[in-house]
């Protein structure tokens, strides 16, 4: 009999979560990529209500177009998330596969003292390549959990622009009912983004749980 | 536990036939794998599935070094010929596997890179093995579009992939046919669905009726010998395959 510190279980249960997890975040940044797509959309009418108004709402004019920005910047970070997501399910395939044929190697080895021989350098060097390929399920992972950091803080910043956004829209003079509807949108799209941002941090830690 | 039996021997040069697995889960189809050894050298014919790897590497450790095994033959794509491929190259990575080029992009999605694989043209070629010459002998659309079977002149022994292959029941697990008039019901479906033309069929026939073979070795079933060889190259000219053998099958959908 061999020992090893290779699970020996047909299944892969943490990994098959992983790829769970995976597949839940990328649904996810959907979601995010949307609500953006419709507060840029909603920033052209703001921007657009905000020249009609004047000089009063010169502000509110500016803080949309920092929210159109906000978008642009939130798309680029769920790009970047979508390919780490990529590399991630990547890494976890591949550790998947080759956890399968360990598996199969130690039933293998298992069989006599012969086999058990015979199948110990190949299990020697694949403990090694197990090794190594958790240390790159883990790099991507720490990847991962960085860049949804990194988009959570970016919607800090768009939860600030909506908030403000709603102040100056009480300097809007004869627009002042149409610019508070229109950033009362923004709060409501960019509060969906952040609770988004949220469960992507959410599903990310209970994926390496 | 799977069975390795040898049916051939002349000093170093060897046949060694690998099958029947009681404790093999029923939803497997049962294989026979083959390895020819000459000197220092073997050759895995069609080594398995993934599943029955531990089986079939116990059963050749039983008879052989399995360190000796330096090519693999893999005859077509299925994977219950090939998919155990990464298991073998993880033991060895130096192993060449032989398979038709129509495969040679296809069969590395179960493993091995670009210094595994060595491409059979369709006219098939010599395989040199230790003392010998082993010839892959083009089968093609008997089953699979690019196949090939094995001839070892030497030992007159023909690996035949799934031609004459037969679903024996659990009760019938000899490993030579011993009542040719008996068999034709465990060979007769699979060969009338499994192989695509007769055309390919008709011509493998006469080309293999030519040459000299005392055992017949299929994937899957009894091992024909002696007369029995030319009875099955005989009654296998003689069935309908493809579509005019299912015309039933062709037209449902």
């Amino acid at each position: 009999m061999v020992t090893s510190p290779i699970n020996t279980s047909t299944s892969d249960q943490p990994a098959a979560n992983d790829l769970s997890c995976m597949i839940a975040l990328g649904e996810e940044i959907k979601s995010v990529g949307k609500a953006a797509y419709q507060i840029n959309l909603t920033g052209i009418n703001a921007i657009l209500l905000a020249g009609r108004a004047g000089e009063s709402a010169r502000g509110f004019g500016v803080l949309s177009g920092q929210l159109r920005e906000f978008t642009r910047g939130l798309a680029v970070s769920m790009d970047r998330l979508g390919t780490l997501i990529d590399g991630a399910v990547d890494a976890v395939s591949d550790h998947m596969r080759h956890r399968r044929l360990m598996s199969l190697l130690l039933r293998t080895a298992d069989h006599d003292e012969r086999c058990a021989d015979l199948i110990a350098p190949a299990l020697q060097s694949g403990a090694a390549a197990t090794a190594r390929r958790l240390d790159r399920v883990t790099e991507r992972r720490d990847a991962l959990r960085a860049a949804i950091d990194e988009a959570r803080a970016l919607g800090s910043t768009g939860s600030m622009l909506a908030r403000t956004a709603k102040i100056e829209a009480a300097y809007g003079g004869g627009f002042r009912q149409e610019m508070t509807g229109v950033s009362g949108e923004f709060e409501r799209t960019v509060s969906n983004i952040v609770a988004s941002l949220g469960t992507l941090a959410r599903l990310q830690r209970e994926g390496q749980s | 536990m799977k069975k390795a039996q040898a049916i051939y021997q002349n000093g170093s040069h060897r046949w060694v036939a690998i099958v029947r697995d009681p404790d093999k889960p029923s939803y497997l189809i049962d294989t026979n794998e083959y390895v020819v050894t000459s000197g220092a050298e073997s050759l895995l014919a069609d080594p398995g599935g993934m599943e029955i790897f531990p089986a079939v590497f116990s059963a050749v450790s039983r008879e052989l070094d399995p360190r000796s095994i330096r090519y693999i033959f893999a005859s077509h794509q299925d994977p219950d010929i090939i998919s155990s491929l990464a298991l073998w190259l993880e033991f060895n990575p130096q192993l060449r596997c032989y398979l038709s080029w129509l495969w040679a992009s296809f069969i590395p999605h179960f493993g091995g890179n670009d210094q595994t694989f060595v491409a059979i043209p369709d006219e098939g070629m010599k395989i040199p093995l230790g003392a010998i010459e082993l010839v892959a002998v083009p089968a093609h659309y008997l089953h699979s579009s690019g196949n090939f079977h094995i001839y070892d002149p030497h030992a007159r022994v023909y690996f035949s992939d799934d031609v004459g292959a037969a679903l024996l029941p659990p009760e019938d697990d000899m490993l030579f046919v011993n009542d040719f008039d008996r068999h034709i019901r465990f060979m007769e479906g699979f060969h009338r669905r499994w192989m695509g033309s007769n055309e390919a069929k008709n011509n493998w026939c006469e080309r293999v009726s030519r040459l000299k073979i005392d055992m017949l070795c299929p994937q899957h079933g009894a091992i024909f010998r002696g007369a029995d060889v030319g009875r099955f190259i005989d009654w296998f000219a003689g069935l309908k395959v493809g579509l005019d053998g299912n015309a039933a099958v062709g037209k449902r959908g």
